[in-house]
């Protein structure tokens, strides 16, 4: 027991003796209970102090992105940059009377120098007051295209020492972007980091692109384009730019949604009169029909067991979710909560399915149902809210949402105590998709 | 004050990091390979526009003055109406054909039938709200009403092209109901007088 424990939750060595208890004595289907534990444990830390860098290169300072991804990742309290004592830079050992400046309990420290072939190094090291060694102390160089790279990279070191889980600091979010240039609509499918920083565009098109996606591996996109004329399926390597059309079919081609093995595909066709859901094995482009039902049946999204799926139908009347097991073809109604309830994101632990959700009132907002209690929280307080999308740490949330003129994107917590938003710079931006963890 | 003077301490101890040992003892696996080969590169993004499709002269939409002539040869009462109505609005997730809608698509019908060479596209569309998949499906429902009205008034279904574009194409920007009406609908384009 003991050595395991010591591997798997290392960073628990400093928190209470009444969670060291817990953890002992764990199972595990305490998980959930576990995380609440391991937040207060957290909340009783004072907080993380994120000093500026030690900068040799005179560039912009790594500590901000570092400090504004800590701050964004929730869990963790982190000294606001006006509460840092002035001019501070730290290194070398810390007097025991240093860490009286500091309003924290945890120290975050480093240096960056540019070496002479232009590359990036970095140092740092994650302290704490009472312990002599490091929790954390890395040093690593990259090209400095890779700045930003290398402050994301800090911050999912630095916060799953402290709690235990993976940082999603480096992954990336994709979404539409409607825009306007001489006087006509385009669109463009773009990438970019949790933040909104670093846009790369995959696609530009005069004609609409709608439901991206990602491969698990997050190194392929699927996604729905209209460059034909029609709603056609593709999918593109985020590396080559390589792109394949996997659909031809009359009608409706849309809503691709991949299996976690990576292998098929889901996606609503209307090929036989209306829209049904079908699976495609990608390899071969065979397809298997997996609904039949004189209703719209779109939006399926796999469950991460591979054997379930959910989907919109409105074959009761209204669009509502629906669960389907795809061994035995049996369908069952997940929702019956309010008036429209459409578009399911399944969290990647499996507990959560994240939906758009009217509960009578005319507004469409981000709700998300806990599989394990049956309970629905409606967690935004907009009323046109589009395509919520999960962080692989299955905590975080990404959805489309009105924004003053615009739409734009939010992200938030299911918690609620973290929420930022990524606005618009030009035109719309809608459609988001959260990438899986990229290594 | 109490900061001031901590400052004082800490600035003695100014030792660039790098040196440090215990770094070098607890760095294991390669962070350098960690951070750089991920993340797309910056390629430039792959442009598609469908200029080509709408140059072929079977796509090429119909001047009115072309469609005007090809309407000579129906009722007087239907002429007009077959020329400049070709938008139809729709309530909220609804997609039946009232009897306003029934004539005026009962003249279009009719030149479809008279001019067998000449295509029309039925394109479908929604309003914002709700999710852009399943107001997809909402748009080809509404496309394929009319396709289907069409049909049964004796309108060979060759002719006939469906296109939902879902939210994606509204006729009005803006978020109020003013906006959205007008974005419920169903628009017909004649292609193929040429």
């Amino acid at each position: 027991m003991q050595p395991f424990f010591m591997m798997t939750w290392v960073p628990m060595r400093f928190f209470s003796l009444s969670v060291l208890m817990l953890l002992v004595t764990l199972s595990g289907s305490a998980q959930a209970m576990l995380s609440i534990e391991i937040s207060k444990a957290l909340a009783q830390l004072k907080p993380l102090a994120v000093l500026p860098f030690a900068d040799e290169d005179g560039g912009e300072n790594i500590a901000s992105i570092v400090r504004n991804d800590l701050t964004r990742g929730g869990l963790l309290k982190i000294v606001a940059e006006n509460d840092l004592p002035m001019g501070l830079t730290l290194a070398g050992t810390i007097h025991p009377d240093s860490w009286q400046a500091l309003p924290g309990d945890l120290l975050l420290r480093g240096n960056q120098r540019r070496e002479a072939d232009g590359k990036l190094s970095f140092s740092y090291e994650l302290l704490r007051r009472d312990s002599s060694a490091p929790l954390l102390a890395e040093r690593f160089t990259v090209s400095s295209s890779r700045w930003r790279d290398a402050g994301h990279y800090i911050s999912d070191r630095v916060f799953e020492t402290l709690t235990g889980e993976k940082g999603i600091f480096s992954t990336r979010i994709a979404y539409i972007n409607v825009y306007e240039r001489d006087g006509k609509r385009r669109y463009r499918l773009e990438l970019s980091d949790i933040d909104g920083a670093r846009r790369t565009r995959l696609l530009d098109s005069n004609e609409p692109i709608m439901s991206a996606t990602w491969s698990p591996d997050g190194r392929s996109m699927a996604y729905v384009s209209f460059e034909t004329g029609q709603s056609q399926i593709y999918i593109q390597n985020l590396q080559t730019r390589e792109r394949k059309r996997l659909t031809n079919f009359e009608g409706v081609n849309g809503a691709p949604s991949w299996s976690p093995d990576g292998k098929n595909l889901l996606m609503s066709l209307s090929r036989d009169g209306n829209a049904e859901i079908y699976v495609m094995d990608i390899a071969t482009q065979a397809l298997t029909r997996l609904t039949n039902n004189p209703a719209i049946d779109t939006e399926p999204r796999w469950l991460q067991d591979g054997q379930q799926i959910v989907f919109t139908s409105d074959r009761g009347g209204r669009p509502q979710l629906y669960r389907l097991d795809i061994a035995s073809g049996e369908s069952k109604r997940l929702t019956f909560e309010g008036r429209f309830n459409a578009k399911a994101a399944p969290s990647p632990d499996g507990r959560f399915v994240a939906m758009v959700h009217d509960s009578g009132d005319g507004r469409y907002r981000l709700a998300v149902r806990d599989l394990n209690t049956g309970t629905t929280d409606i967690l935004s307080d907009s009323s046109l809210d589009d395509s919520p999308s999960f962080a692989p740490d299955s905590r975080l949330l990404v959805y489309g949402s009105r924004q003053g003129g615009g739409r734009g994107l939010r992200v938030q917590s299911i918690d609620g105590k973290s929420q930022w938003r990524i606005p618009t710079q030009q035109g719309e931006i809608k459609g988001p998709v959260w990438s899986p963890f990229l290594r | 004050m109490r900061n001031v003077l901590a400052l004082a301490v800490l600035s003695t101890a100014l030792i660039s990091l790098s040196g440090c040992s215990t770094l070098d003892r607890l760095l294991k696996g390669n962070p350098s390979a960690a951070i750089e080969p991920e993340t797309p590169g910056p390629l430039a993004p792959s442009v598609v526009n469908n200029a080509e499709e709408i140059n072929r002269p079977a796509d090429r939409a119909c001047a009115p003055a072309d469609l005007t002539a090809l309407a000579a040869r129906l009722p007087e009462a239907s002429q007009q109406t077959a020329v400049t109505q070709s938008v139809f609005t729709f309530a909220t997730d609804k997609h039946d054909l009232n009897s306003e809608i029934s004539g005026v698509l009962a003249a279009h019908a009719l030149l479809l039938q008279q001019n067998q060479r000449v295509q029309m596209k039925i394109t479908g569309h929604t309003d914002e709200r709700g999710t852009a998949d399943y107001n997809l499906a909402l748009g080809e429902r509404r496309a394929n009403a009319v396709a289907t009205f069409l049909a049964a008034a004796g309108v060979t279904p060759t002719q006939l092209q469906v296109v939902s574009y879902g939210e994606e194409k509204p006729a009005a920007l803006g978020s109020d109901e003013a906006a959205w009406a007008q974005n419920r609908r169903v628009e017909l384009a004649y292609s193929g007088c040429e």
